[in-house]
């Protein structure tokens, strides 16, 4: 399989290195879209639509091909896989739970390949990505591969969108299904947020909603680490990018814990929405960024990914919003490193939550992590 | 030159990065830090409350524990009562006889004095008949005054002085009080006593009060057992309580054998722990045995050990040194 990646700040940028790119006779039948939500999603998908090529995409809170990372642009990866490898799946959730959205993508998965393997992206600030993981499993086990990111809207909270040829959705599920048979698809997801400070126990919560901790009002709780001041008031009602960079680390009896950041807060009842449920009961400790030498520590986990996966047909790298502001100019190092391990056409886009597997672990969904997909034609 | 401003520039902006962060998690690990003190603090205080807690539960304990064992004195006090009353009637009858004997000597001599032509060898005789009265009333007396003390003795806390004893006499002392008090509260009660005792034994340096509380405990035990057979027992039932004691080389033994119901092997290894009793609720204190055992081992440091055939009999084994203990 042959991939290349482009990018651009426009229409037009876009549709010139579209021509360019497939000025060698390269026909793309894919393509994985990732851009800013002021761009104009219709016309690019336009663009791509009139080369017949099918569109995995999902609006993002920064997107990349490479270290240079892009703000309220367009990264696109185009690649000339089998139609009959893939299959791309676009339901709206509508009145049904994400769950139950996820295990129809997963049943479809299960009719169509022996051995599907998943790469999704979901709409929708609120949803639960603990659901897709769970409902694509309810259809076809724990051992299929999941990948995947919450799409993001720069930051701005008004609305995170998927997208595919003529569709268009924030609140709704985007499915890449591959067939495992005739494409390796391995990856790992990292973190590297290290636990601080006493255990806190989450006394009030719906979902993904969290209202106290300790009795406390969450918000307080979080900005009391932050050291911001407490005047509230002047704040707006609705406050993004609050806590992102010192998510709870939720305790499980026989797992390691899972990251659960905050993605916005509420002023009124000074509630946190997370990326991803927080059950009430639940046991959490706060985190501290990872150290500066995570990157090193990243590749190194990619060379072991590389002893499995020795040659990549392209890379999807879903990195979290959370990441960038924790690791700032050093994410771009991070992900040219990460591409030169391969040294193949990537593209990769910040997100509101990640789906992927641990070196050690299974898929699961994660925050503020960096989940890296590695694809290889058989 | 512009490659390199640029990765200048780059490193700077890091350096400027990993600066600002710095600072901020410092800011967060100040918080967390202090909460994190405020909660050991906390937790401290409330260890040190549960440890005050404890202090005075475990004191508690001890002071429920002292009662219930005073209880435990005082029950089988309780039930030498009808033995006591029965070997000190005995005594008062003697002084009660002999009084009223006495009465009449003194007015046989009186009128012996009123005679013109007294009787002197008569008198003499009266009056030693008089003294040998008064001696045997003082005898008694001291005989039901020796059992009033024995029974205070018995009831007292803390009864550790250690005496030269002679165990045979100590021994059927105790049993005769125990089956007096049985029979007393049940005249249909028939028990066939066997005793064997060794008269080599002599005089042995122990804590009376408390062997005669550990043997009360085993009689008044073997007591129960056999009665409790022979409820369900053929009529040619022979209920039999056995008790011997033997020199051995440096011991003393004593063998307390009833041919009652046995323990069952699934409590044999029970029966000497605390407040362990098969008796009906308020029948027992659990604590004959565990006591009994305590003051053999730990009091004197002898062994007490059981063999039991259940159905067929039980067999307590005591042994003590011959050679005391250091006090």
């Amino acid at each position: 399989m042959k991939s290349k990646s482009i990018k651009g700040n426009s229409v037009t940028e876009i549709a010139n290195q579209l021509s360019a790119s497939l000025a060698d006779g390269f026909s793309p039948t894919i393509a994985i879209v990732f851009m800013s939500i002021k761009q104009d999603i219709a016309a690019i998908c336009q663009l791509l639509d009139d080369q017949s090529i099918t569109i995995f995409g999902a609006t993002t809170a920064g997107e990349f091909t490479d270290g240079e990372i892009g703000e309220e642009s367009v990264a696109i990866l185009l690649m000339d896989l089998k139609r009959d490898y893939f299959r791309i799946e676009f339901i709206e959730t509508g009145t049904n739970t994400t769950r139950q959205v996820a295990g129809q993508i997963g049943e479809n998965g299960v009719l169509t390949f022996n051995k599907p393997a998943f790469i999704v992206a979901s709409g929708g600030i609120s949803t639960d990505g603990e659901m897709i993981v769970q409902g694509i499993e309810d259809a076809v086990g724990a051992e299929s591969p999941i990948f995947g990111g919450m799409a993001g809207d720069d930051f701005t909270m008004t609305g995170t969108f998927v997208f595919t040829n003529n569709k268009i959705s924030n609140d709704g599920l985007i499915a890449l299904i591959i067939d495992n048979e005739r494409v390796n698809v391995q990856g790992l997801a990292t973190s590297g947020w290290k636990p601080v400070g006493t255990v806190r126990t989450i006394t009030r919560s719906e979902g993904n909603v969290v209202y106290t901790i300790d009795d406390e009002p969450a918000l307080d709780v979080v900005i009391r680490y932050m050291g911001v001041d407490k005047n509230l008031d002047a704040w707006k009602d609705v406050i993004v990018n609050v806590g992102s960079e010192f998510p709870m680390q939720l305790q499980r009896d026989r797992s390691a814990p899972v990251l659960r950041a905050p993605l916005y807060a509420n002023q009124n009842d000074r509630s946190l929405v997370c990326a991803g449920s927080v059950p009430q009961g639940t046991k959490i400790r706060f985190s501290l960024p990872p150290d500066f030498d995570i990157i090193d520590k990243v590749v190194a986990e990619c060379n072991q990914i590389k002893e499995l996966e020795p040659e990549a047909d392209a890379l999807i790298m879903f990195s979290c919003k959370a990441r960038h502001l924790s690791l700032g100019p050093m994410v771009s190092d991070e992900i040219d490193q990460v591409m030169n391990v391969w040294n193949s056409p990537m593209v990769g886009f910040f997100s509101y939550g990640e789906i992927g597997k641990t070196v050690q672990g299974k898929h699961e969904f994660h925050n503020n992590t960096c989940s890296l997909v590695v694809l290889k034609e058989n | 030159m512009n490659k390199v401003v640029k990765e200048v520039s780059k490193s700077l902006s890091i350096a400027e990065f990993k600066l600002s962060r710095t600072e901020k998690e410092k800011r967060t690990v100040s918080v967390l830090l202090e909460e994190t003190i405020d909660e050991l603090q906390r937790k401290s205080l409330v260890l040190e409350q549960a440890n005050i807690n404890l202090i005075q539960a475990i004191n508690t304990v001890k002071a429920t524990q002292e009662q219930l064992i005073h209880k435990e004195k005082l029950a089988s006090l309780g039930e030498l009562m009808a033995g006591i009353a029965h070997e000190i009637q005995n005594p008062l009858n003697f002084v009660n006889n002999f009084s009223e004997v006495s009465a009449e000597l003194v007015t046989e001599i009186e009128e012996e004095l009123q005679k013109p032509d007294r009787d002197v060898e008569l008198e003499t005789e009266l009056l030693t008949d008089l003294r040998k009265n008064l001696y045997k009333i003082n005898h008694h007396g001291g005989r039901a005054s020796a059992i009033v003390r024995g029974m205070l003795d018995h009831s007292r806390t803390s009864t550790s002085e250690r005496r030269l004893i002679n165990l045979n006499a100590l021994t059927d002392e105790y049993l005769r009080l125990a089956y007096h008090g049985l029979r007393a509260k049940d005249k249909n009660v028939n028990c066939e006593l066997v005793t064997s005792f060794d008269t080599h034994l002599g005089e042995i340096e122990l804590m009376p009060q408390e062997i005669g509380r550990v043997l009360l405990n085993l009689f008044n035990n073997a007591f129960y057992a056999v009665q409790e057979k022979q409820k369900t027992a053929p009529v040619d039932y022979q209920p039999t309580v056995t008790v011997s004691t033997q020199l051995l080389s440096q011991a003393v033994e004593i063998r307390v054998k009833d041919n009652g119901m046995g323990i069952p092997a699934t409590i044999k290894d029970k029966i000497f722990q605390p407040f362990f009793t098969t008796k009906p609720t308020g029948e027992g204190t659990g604590l004959g045995l565990s006591l009994s055992y305590d003051i053999i081992t730990k009091g004197h440091g002898g062994t007490m050990e059981v063999r039991t055939e259940s159905g067929l009999f039980t067999e307590f084994i005591i042994t003590l040194p011959t050679s005391p203990l250091p006090a």
